[in-house]
């Protein structure tokens, strides 16, 4: 890729990445799936057949375990309903062009729900987030606790040069949350809405 | 950051960029000569792409295919706005001003165009049809099928275009296949 192919891309992503995670995409694995029961016929290829569809029905019917949008204004918001969504959840992430992630911890709660059927959110502007720092977001609720097990695991931001753990702190910033660097492990938590 | 990722129409979009933005971009450096037209004109069939993503079927026609059906659209509406003298005033989507290495590295993608350029202009005795079947499968190096797709055609349409442009390419020039 060239210069003006990566950045082209970055632009893309940051213009129209939120429609583009929307886009209706057809079913390709369903076709391939069926694939091994039309040409053998065998009961191999019906189990297998009968897999898929079972895991498909499956994906489509359990509610999302994440969601991670973008705004008008230029923010992300990241919503996690489900710890098993924050792999899919920092996928996204690097896929939209955001340096932040969402910790993994052992103390994150199995199920994420704030009172009143909200779940745990946090929006950020990534334009703040310093090039050599990464955002990293605690996943549990206010007063959970989990920011002494995210400083005793060292988050290092990615990039962050010199050895130091390196995270960034959020600020309030008008209706956007600001990120700063900070030599101190500081994290982003999620809130309740 | 990016290893492991899965699945979505984001990285499925991710994929058919990196794969095909390069032959874009050299199928508009083939026709222009100013590394910012290049840039916008590419630009803008990524982001009519990814306006009409919800219809592409992967299973109805590849995504090169797709993507040089919308790219002619793109370079005919540039040569009615050039007809009508609009060019100047009518900002393209997609455009983004270019810093001095990109200027660089389209630059240096029209010059290494030149020979493709060429064959272009031979291709003046040929019909616009045939010059486009010529185009898609011996420079931007489609399979006849992608470029009957992309040309909205029958692939036995576009295997007799291709027929008849090399056999009158040959013959006014000595051209081979």
């Amino acid at each position: 890729m060239t210069e003006f192919e990566d950045n082209l891309w970055l632009e893309v992503v940051r213009e129209h990445g939120q429609k583009l995670a929307g886009a209706r995409r057809p079913v390709r694995r369903h076709r391939r799936a069926t694939r091994p029961q039309l040409l053998a016929g065998t009961t191999v290829g019906l189990a297998a057949a009968a897999s898929a569809a079972a895991l498909l029905f499956g994906a489509s019917t359990s509610p999302p375990a994440f969601a991670v949008t973008h705004n008008p204004d230029g923010t992300v918001t990241v919503k996690l309903m489900q710890p098993s969504g924050i792999a899919e959840a920092n996928e996204k992430l690097a896929a939209m062009g955001v340096r932040a992630r969402i910790a993994a911890q052992t103390k994150t709660p199995p199920k994420l729900v704030c009172p009143g059927g909200t779940v745990p959110t946090i929006t950020f502007d990534p334009a703040s987030i310093p090039s050599a720092d990464e955002l990293v977001i605690a996943p549990g609720q206010p007063g959970a606790g989990n920011a002494a097990a995210l400083k005793g695991g060292g988050n290092t931001g990615a990039g962050a040069t010199g050895g130091e753990n390196h995270v960034v702190r959020l600020q309030s910033g008008g209706s956007k949350i600001r990120t700063q660097s900070d030599p101190d492990n500081h994290v982003a938590r999620m809130y309740c809405p | 950051m990016r290893q492991n990722r899965r699945g979505g129409a984001l990285d499925e979009f991710e994929e058919i960029y990196r794969s095909n933005v390069g032959v874009l971009a050299a199928y508009f450096a083939r026709r222009c000569w100013e590394p910012q037209e290049v840039a916008d004109l590419t630009s803008e069939t990524i982001v009519r792409a990814v306006s009409s993503f919800d219809a592409f079927d992967p299973r109805r026609g590849s995504a090169r295919a797709w993507l040089f059906g919308i790219a002619a659209h793109v370079w005919a509406g540039s040569c009615a706005r050039a007809a009508d003298n609009r060019d100047a005033v009518v900002r393209l989507a997609g455009h983004r001003a270019l810093d001095g290495g990109e200027i660089d590295e389209l630059a240096a993608k029209i010059d290494a165009q030149q020979a493709g350029r060429e064959l272009l202009e031979r291709c003046a005795v040929l019909s616009g049809n045939e010059r486009a079947a010529i185009e898609l499968v011996d420079l931007a190096e489609l399979t006849p099928k992608e470029a009957a797709a992309a040309l909205g055609v029958p692939r036995g349409v576009l295997r007799m275009r291709l027929s008849r442009a090399r056999a009158r390419l040959r013959k006014e020039y000595g051209v081979n296949d």
